[in-house]
């Protein structure tokens, strides 16, 4: 490997970019986030220490907002583990169709989210919708069900949303750790006499632990920092509110840009604890034999 | 194996493709039904599943913004230009960020020099930072300069944001090249400059394709950073352009679906075509060390 001073300027570029727009600002939220910047009604700019931070955990709003991230982040992880599994096994058998299969998986990840969430809309839309199409016509019900009239009912909806797109990438990252296991594997363990099942369990599933660790991780992180699907499926609502829609709107909306760096930062602790496990699981390498 | 196991395979193997199929596919078949009803049939309850007299009425007034119609010619106007500005800041997006993703990734794999740890785990480590954590002071400095509404500060910002996952796939393919192949090049007397055009980058066009393509579908799908710092139609993009379609309420439900339909072809078009190297750079992004 050379050493060289040019080095430095291959990395300029990119260093500035990241510097001035990423890092910089970072550490400016949290400056915001120990203020008091209200845009609404301004006042001498005083530092207020963590008096945002305790107004934001005691606000009842917040804790709604998180209960419902929470919430759909849940209904997500369990979609995109379980269908992101039987599609990537789906995929990893050979077939003529193998190769469109793939292609038709990775359109929902690579449909922009507003869409995503106007598509899901219109299954769920109480009048025109297709599932209640579906269940009226076949006398399941008598009257349209109002799917989004209830809390609980509308976190489902907005998991099975955001899980719609999420699971193309879980998907191809669990396919991928399929395909890096040996297929000497698999036969010896057949010729041990072991069934398909025992494989799958014994063979399969272990060998798939980092793959599952960085779905998990992926996941999870943007399950909390959705925020397109769900402006366009149910809107940008408090009472619909997730942690992403009530940092917008306690941001741009209520201009208590304070009160959101706070919070932003709140999220941000969460999502960073979550993102060690994902580093660790980037630079773990699993040994076959 | 038996011929009764065979069969009762294969019948398992068409079965989870249906499913696959209906998941994948079928909300995008309903909104594509709704698109061509209509705006007098869509007030039936239920659905049809099938409109009863289908029309491309949405689509020729999205594309040719004809002025029949009367009303809704606005949209028409607003949908182009949105499409217009999303493929601009996709073509600079691309011819900005792939040049600078290459040099850093190229000096992160090959060269040595001082603070490069330092480098890598602050790129990994954005990817727990929420885009709300930089977008707040970006939006308040922006405003005091008039930087908002200007394409390169959009652009950079999307940038900023892409740099992590395109360097970390560029910096791990360069790292799979043979080092012989660089002290070849250094006998013949060439710098790292060189080293790079000559050797390198000539076998590098499939993973600088993918992440050009990458950063083309994640630049057409952005919705948050558009929608504060790009708010006029000089720069507003089709994701932000479609979302303001929902919260109408004089569009027709037919013209929301035909816009949302038509703004993911061109990923949806990338993705079928160039589903390899997609896959590629997202899993490599992603699993490898």
């Amino acid at each position: 490997m050379r050493r060289t001073h040019s080095a430095y300027l291959y990395v300029l570029p990119m260093a500035l970019i990241m510097v001035l727009l990423v890092y910089l600002p970072i550490i400016i939220t949290f400056g915001y986030s120990l203020m008091n910047i209200n845009l609404l009604r301004p006042a001498p700019l005083t530092l207020v220490g963590l008096r945002n931070y305790a107004t934001i955990l005691k606000d009842p709003a917040f804790r709604t907002a998180a209960l419902n991230s929470l919430g759909i982040t849940g209904v997500v992880l369990l979609l995109t583990f379980a269908l992101g599994l039987v599609f990537a096994l789906l995929l990893n058998k050979d077939s003529p169709i193998k190769g469109i299969l793939t292609g038709v998986a990775i359109i929902p990840w690579a449909m922009p989210g507003v869409v995503n969430g106007i598509i899901w809309r219109w299954i769920f839309h109480p009048n025109f919708g297709l599932l209640n199409s579906i269940l009226l016509k076949s006398g399941g019900i008598e009257k349209p069900i109002q799917w989004f009239s209830d809390r609980t009912m509308v976190l489902i909806i907005v998991g099975i949303t955001v899980a719609w797109s999420a699971i193309p990438l879980a998907a191809v990252t669990l396919l991928s750790g399929l395909q890096s296991i040996p297929g000497q594997l698999y036969e010896a363990a057949e010729i041990d006499g072991c069934g398909i099942m025992g494989r799958f369990t014994h063979i399969t599933l272990p060998l798939l632990r980092p793959a599952f660790g960085i779905v998990l991780t992926t996941t999870t992180i943007s399950a909390i920092n959705v925020l397109d699907q769900i402006v366009s499926l149910v809107g940008m609502s408090s009472a619909n509110s997730s942690l992403m829609t009530e940092i917008y709107l306690r941001t741009f909306k209520y201009m208590r840009f304070s009160e959101g760096s706070a919070l932003t930062y709140l999220v941000m602790i969460v999502c960073g604890i979550i993102s060690v496990f994902y580093i660790r699981r980037v630079y773990t390498k699993v040994r076959y034999i | 194996m038996t011929g009764h196991r065979k069969h009762l395979q294969k019948a398992f193997y068409i079965l989870a493709v249906a499913v696959f199929l209906v998941w994948t596919l079928g909300p995008i078949a309903w909104s594509f039904s709704i698109s061509i009803t209509p705006q007098k049939d869509t007030m039936i309850s239920p659905a049809p599943f099938l409109p009863e007299n289908p029309t491309t009425g949405n689509y020729s007034q999205l594309i040719f913004g004809s002025s029949k119609e009367g009303g809704n010619v606005a949209e028409g106007r607003m949908f182009k230009i949105g499409l217009i500005n999303s493929l601009k800041a996709c073509l600079l997006v691309i011819l900005v960020g792939i040049p600078v993703s290459v040099f850093a990734a190229y000096a992160l794999a090959r060269l040595r020099f001082r603070g490069k740890e330092v480098v890598r785990y602050l790129l990994l480590a954005t990817m727990a930072f929420p885009l709300f954590s930089t977008i707040v002071p970006l939006y308040k400095i922006f405003s005091d300069f008039k930087l908002i509404d200007n394409y390169w500060s959009l652009i950079l910002v999307y940038i900023s944001s892409f740099l992590p996952l395109t360097v970390w796939l560029l910096s791990n393919h360069f790292e799979s090249i043979p080092s012989e192949l660089d002290e070849a090049a250094a006998i013949d007397s060439c710098n790292s400059l060189q080293t790079l055009i000559y050797i390198h980058l000539p076998i590098s066009y499939p993973v600088i394709f993918a992440g050009a393509l990458i950063m083309f579908i994640s630049t057409w799908n952005q919705y948050l950073i558009p929608l504060i710092i790009a708010p006029s139609l000089s720069t507003k993009p089709i994701a932000v352009i479609i979302s303001e379609f929902v919260t109408k309420t004089s569009i027709n439900y037919g013209l929301m679906n035909a816009g949302g339909l038509l703004a993911i072809i061109p990923p949806v078009i990338i993705a079928l075509v160039f589903r390899r190297f997609l896959i590629y750079g997202l899993t490599s992004g992603a699993t490898k060390g």
